[in-house]
């Protein structure tokens, strides 16, 4: 017998059972020839099997077969564990979120699959479309996509520490994944760089923590606006040609000043002096401290001690 | 295809089909991407026969193929197809209100429903605690170059090179766009150039239609991955410079493209790195100070670059 056909009479078989079957109960409610009669190799082409279905997703579990001595365990498929239960999506919604996923790549995840389960991707809208963004989602992201959403606390390696976190939020921003949640040793709110995490990254049962009232944010701010120096407030002028860039990054509100010659002033909250000096050297002469006096001063025997 | 990759897209088809009164078998070619050969030998010669025990006629799936069409009456088991996993709702619902957030418009269009769908397989809330945030303050640029596109029109843009540290004005040819690491790029002919170039659109001030035509002949599957800051070729066509980092500067291991690495000792290490341009190499060596020590470099990258730049920038303080 070909192995498609064996392993859809064995999805169908495990989706039919009204109890855990064990192993040998499957066989004999296969058809002939499936299986192997010799018990050993029937024992490794089953586990093969067995292993290739979870791999899809297949959610077969192991239950104890009722009213066995000495208790055996069997194997059975749940139709609620298995079957779809979403909304069905019309053509045109399914083409529209085939095409977004299209324009929005996540990268190592199947891009296909998803779709034909949710009734297949319609012919017209296959054509091709450039991709917009690609977004990385490695395994470790897979599962903190899912403990996010599940309420799932999660377990991972990071700064050379073991870290049991909740999970609140997950965002991609400025090129990368950020976990934002409560680290349960200290039990404080931390941000994780999620390319920075060491390890395989395990997750607990869901609703394993209640919904918080204050989650923990993803902070992607500049980091001169968090730490621990005296708090300034930085007014920097930077010239016409970076100017689309600042406004974009500092927001709008943070121009307090636009003068004749294209260049603007912005103010920014300055509690990290290193980050704010790193930040305007980049400008290279294109931008200079105004004020206030510390600030300036800093920049300049900054760049007198590289002289 | 294996037989994983037919029993994938099976368990699928079936209930698909189950639900409606037969469909044309083109259709489950197209939407499954399963070639017809393979489609049709599948269905006559295997699930023809899957069924339950004890495999009599009522235990089996009934179907009815011919060469244009299938219809499958009875498969209760494949009632339904496997349900998308948490995850796999999730990436596709932050995808897509990345996208929904790009597009203009207040009205629930196709999207906006397939996403309000999507939410009703997670837990309350479960929609919002992800998110892909690609960048935004763009739309009228944006705006502007998905218009030049469309028409195959060329732009005139007034552009800031950061890696020259100069400004110009260009004729480009805008053949695509895209998102990466939280900025936003356009992909064109650049006539200036004189060949294919990448422009941020937040080093973009000013940006003009002109109607004159271009034809090009695009490759749209072409990824979006051409990396900014990359590109740097790490073959050793370009100059470099070898610095040692303390600690605290270690970061720019994983910034930028490298071509040696060797830890010293107490987290210090010694890298290798192509310059691009003098201007990179004069805003690292600014930024890092005293962290980073010249070990050696290329005609004209040495300790001098570093001390003409600082003289430069404060000129400007000394006014």
């Amino acid at each position: 017998m070909r192995k498609l056909e064996r392993l859809l009479d064995l999805v169908a078989a495990l989706l039919a059972a009204e109890g855990p079957l064990s192993r040998h109960q499957l066989r004999e409610r296969m058809p002939p020839g499936a299986y192997s009669q010799h018990d050993e190799n029937f024992r490794r082409t089953f586990e093969r099997d067995k292993d290739d279905l979870r791999g899809m997703g297949l959610p077969i579990v192991v239950e104890p077969i009722p009213a066995t001595d000495p208790p055996l365990d069997g194997y059975l498929i749940h139709r609620s564990d298995y079957e779809d239960d979403l909304p069905a999506l019309s053509p045109d919604e399914l083409a529209a979120l085939h095409l977004a996923s299209n324009v929005v790549r996540l990268q190592d995840a199947p891009t296909d699959d998803p779709f034909w389960r949710l009734g297949g991707v319609p012919g017209p809208d296959r054509t091709p479309v450039g991709v917009v963004a690609e977004v990385p989602a490695d395994e470790a992201v897979r599962i903190l996509m899912a403990a996010t959403a599940e309420r799932r606390v999660v377990s991972f390696g990071y700064n050379d520490r073991d870290r049991t976190v909740e999970p609140h939020r997950l965002v991609f921003t400025r090129g990368r994944w950020y976990l934002a949640g409560r680290d349960l040793l200290p039990g404080e709110a931390r941000q994780f760089r999620v390319d920075r995490i060491t390890g395989p990254v395990t997750a607990g049962d869901p609703g394993g923590f209640d919904t918080p009232d204050t989650p923990a944010e993803v902070n992607d701010d500049p980091a001169w606006r968090y730490g621990d120096d005296e708090v300034l407030v930085a007014r920097l002028q930077v010239d016409g040609r970076h100017v689309p860039w600042v406004v974009d990054f500092l927001g709008g509100s943070a121009v307090v000043e636009e003068r004749g010659d294209g260049s603007v002033v912005v103010e920014e909250t300055v509690r990290n002096r290193a980050a704010f000096r790193s930040f305007v050297l980049t400008f290279l002469d294109g931008a200079e401290v105004l004020g206030p006096r510390e600030l300036r001063d800093d920049m300049t025997s900054w760049l007198r001690a590289l002289l | 295809m294996t037989a994983l990759d037919r029993l994938r897209r099976l368990l699928a088809i079936i209930p698909w089909v189950a639900g409606s009164d037969g469909v044309d078998i083109t259709a489950i070619v197209d939407r499954f991407d399963y070639p017809r050969d393979e489609l049709l030998e599948d269905l006559k010669e295997v699930v023809w026969f899957v069924g339950v025990h004890p495999f009599t006629y009522d235990c089996l799936l009934e179907m009815t193929v011919d060469d244009e069409r299938l219809w499958i009456r009875y498969g209760d088991w494949f009632r339904r197809p496997m349900k998308l996993d948490t995850a796999e709702i999730v990436a596709l619902h932050a995808a897509g209100r990345s996208v929904a957030a790009l597009a203009d418009g207040d009205e629930m269009g196709p999207l906006e429903r397939a996403l309000t769908k999507l939410s009703a397989g997670l837990a309350v809330g479960g929609d919002k605690v992800v998110e892909v945030r690609l960048g935004s303050g763009f739309r009228d640029l944006l705006d502007q170059i998905q218009d030049a596109m469309a028409r195959s029109t060329a732009l005139e843009i007034d552009y800031y090179s950061y890696g020259r540290d100069s400004a110009g004005t260009r004729l480009v040819e805008p053949h695509r766009y895209h998102a990466d690491k939280g900025h936003w790029y356009m992909s064109g002919y650049c006539h200036e150039a004189g060949g294919q170039r990448m422009f941020r659109l937040d080093r973009i001030s000013r940006c003009s239609p002109t109607g004159i035509p271009f034809s090009w002949e695009p490759n749209l599957w072409e990824t979006a991955g051409e990396d900014p800051v990359g590109g740097i070729p790490v073959d050793g066509s370009l100059p470099e410079v070898f610095l040692e980092l303390d600690a605290a500067a270690r970061w720019v291991v994983e910034e930028y493209p490298h071509t040696g690495l060797e830890e010293v000792g107490s987290g210090r290490v010694r890298v290798s790195l192509p310059v691009s341009t003098p201007s990179w190499l004069e805003r690292l060596l600014l930024r890092l100070g005293p962290s980073a020590t010249i070990i050696r470099a290329d005609e004209g990258l040495g300790v001098d670059v570093r001390t003409a730049a600082a003289e430069r920038l404060l000129r400007r303080y000394d006014r």
